[in-house]
């Protein structure tokens, strides 16, 4: 594989992994803010009946004050307890809308917040229209306490269910919120590991088989040409490795080659030398014998002329002897032909 | 996330045995000598009746039933081994009746080692003597991390080679092994981690198929999966990639 082609795995890898851990963390962030609402939303359910609650114990306490100082004051007070109440009950009506049971339960404490509304503005007609006494009989013999009980008790079970309720959420929040944790710490580490191995294994292959280059190259400095680096891997590196491999095996056979001519040439040097020395010797050789064949001749002429000397002496007296015997038989004249022949004889 | 304030001094003493004995470790001045056989091969590798057909001969002799051998020595330790620490000289030794056809210096690191020796003795070379089954080496300063490398053509042997030498500080020259510590670490821990994230996840959550609880258990999963496969393919060093070949 191609170290660009690794490059962009990586890449590719480093981005799935970014894009894995933060789907995951959104996930889990996303169900930790749903189990937060629906905790928040329990927790809205027991605020508005406790509200509910206060609103009604309010709403009975600006009446009887009503009743009791007759002030227009708390009569818009009460009016406007009446409203908030109702708007309370629409608000628990609205939140629990999404549970069947509770929404039931609600149901019957809307009557039951209804008939006590209805009755408290009875009385409140009625001490309109009548006075204080019948308003004030209507209140100690009606059924106050009947319908503070029930209340409570429609009230304290919708509580009770959205309490119940409220803790599973709590819990369901607690586990969601270390899910979340551990989302984030597992995808962080996960991402640290796969990094730190990725960068340490990939810097850890480029280091090496630089150092690998690095070292033969420094020993090809030092003439060591037979030293090859492993070619096994197809990427650059793998090509860079043949390619130096060639480049050194060219180096070693050019060098040996190089080394082979060298001796070559000291051969062909000494034997140049040799021969050289060798046909010198010839040509004295020969030199030699012709001076000693030229020697041989002037010995051989030497002694011819020697013999011809030991011989003169000789022939002369012949030739004395010869011509005193012509001198002789002859006489005068043929005296100076005897002469020119002895000067023939002395050139010769 | 809640920590007992309790637990910070235990943990606090923890890590500081644990750095102190890494320092310890770090800071140990040790001096090792070690080789490695590169290669170690015969010079001919057939078989059948054409091995006896063939001759191959190198300065005379036949060189059918040779050995191609590469040794490395190196200094592994921290510490310098110096000239004088030499005792005796070092040698790389064969089995007893094999006979060293030829050897030389291939490889050494710094590259320029013989040069140096050279500098200060102009005849000395790496290799001293080659008596027998023994090549005898000059001694040299080799610092940590120098290494000369050796190529051998010899016969009468089935390839063991052994460096010996009596050098001060070292108890014996060593033959080397790649430590995989790490490696083992990383696949058991992996295999741990992938153990607890299955028994960490709940069974309910499976069923209801609850995401969002089933996720972290996944993340920590691929992280035991990735410590186990990192330690099962973790990269052999290219020392250990040539001694595997070698052997």
């Amino acid at each position: 594989m191609r170290i660009a082609t690794r490059l962009s795995l990586m890449f590719v890898g480093a981005a799935c992994i970014v894009l894995v851990i933060g789907l995951t963390s959104y996930i889990s962030v996303s169900n930790l803010i749903a189990d937060n609402q629906l905790f928040s939303h329990s927790r809205e359910v027991l605020q508005e009946l406790n509200m509910l609650l206060y609103n009604l114990s309010d709403t009975v306490g600006t009446q009887r004050a009503y009743m009791i100082t007759g002030q227009e004051i708390y009569l818009d007070a009460y009016r406007a307890l009446v409203a908030s109440t109702n708007e309370s009950l629409q608000q628990i009506r609205q939140l629990v809308s999404d549970n069947p049971v509770q929404v039931f339960k609600v149901d019957k404490l809307g009557v039951l917040v209804k008939e006590r509304l209805a009755s408290l503005e009875a009385t409140t007609q009625l001490y309109q229209q009548k006075g204080v006494e019948p308003a004030f009989y209507r209140v100690r013999t009606g059924n106050s306490l009947k319908f503070r009980i029930a209340l409570h008790r429609a009230i304290d079970e919708i509580k009770s269910s959205e309490t119940e309720l409220l803790q599973k959420r709590e819990k369901e929040l607690k586990r969601s919120a270390s899910s979340t944790q551990l989302t984030i710490i597992a995808g962080s580490c996960l991402g640290l590991i796969l990094l730190t191995l990725f960068s340490y294994l990939f810097g850890r292959y480029m280091l090496n088989n630089l150092a690998q280059l690095i070292r033969a190259v420094d020993n090809i400095k030092y003439n060591r040409f037979d030293l090859s680096v492993p070619t096994n891997s197809d990427d650059e590196f793998g090509e860079l490795s043949t390619a130096f491999n060639a480049v050194s095996h060219r180096l070693l056979t050019m060098s040996n080659e190089l080394s082979k001519r060298e001796e070559e040439i000291v051969a062909l040097m000494s034997a140049m030398q040799s021969s050289e020395y060798d046909r010198s010797k010839l040509a004295a050789n020969g030199l030699l014998g012709r001076f000693n064949n030229v020697i041989q001749l002037h010995i051989k002429r030497s002694a011819a002329i020697q013999k011809s000397l030991a011989d003169l002496p000789l022939a002369v007296e012949v030739i004395l002897k010869s011509w005193q015997d012509m001198l002789q038989s002859k006489g005068t004249e043929e005296t100076a032909q005897t002469d020119t022949k002895l000067r023939q004889f002395d050139r010769s | 996330m809640f920590i007992d304030t309790r637990l910070l001094a235990p943990i606090a003493t923890c890590i500081g045995i644990v750095i102190s004995i890494i320092l310890w470790f770090l800071n140990q001045h040790r001096k090792e000598l070690s080789y490695m056989v590169l290669e170690r091969h015969p010079v001919l590798n057939l078989k059948g009746a054409a091995r006896n057909q063939l001759d191959i001969r190198f300065d005379g002799h036949s060189i059918l039933d040779s050995y191609l051998i590469v040794v490395r020595i190196f200094n592994r330790g921290h510490l310098p081994v110096n000239v004088s620490d030499y005792q005796t000289a070092m040698f790389v030794g064969l089995n007893p009746g094999a006979e060293i056809l030829a050897a030389s210096v291939i490889e050494t690191i710094p590259a320029d080692l013989e040069d140096r020796i050279k500098s200060k003795r102009p005849e000395a070379v790496l290799i001293e003597k080659i008596v027998q089954e023994r090549i005898f080496l000059t001694p040299i300063l080799l610092n940590p991390g120098d290494s000369v490398t050796l190529q051998l053509l010899a016969r009468n042997t089935a390839g063991a080679v052994a460096v010996h030498g009596h050098v001060q500080g070292i108890k014996r020259i060593t033959c080397w092994r790649e430590k995989r510590m790490w490696t083992k670490i990383l696949t058991y821990s992996g295999a741990m981690v992938m153990a607890f994230a299955m028994l960490g996840v709940q069974p309910s959550d499976i069923i209801e198929f609850s995401l969002e609880h089933i996720l972290p258990w996944v993340l920590i999963f691929l992280i035991g999966l990735v410590l186990l496969t990192a330690g099962i393919y973790w990269p052999k060093s290219a020392e250990s990639m040539s001694l595997q070949a070698a052997n």
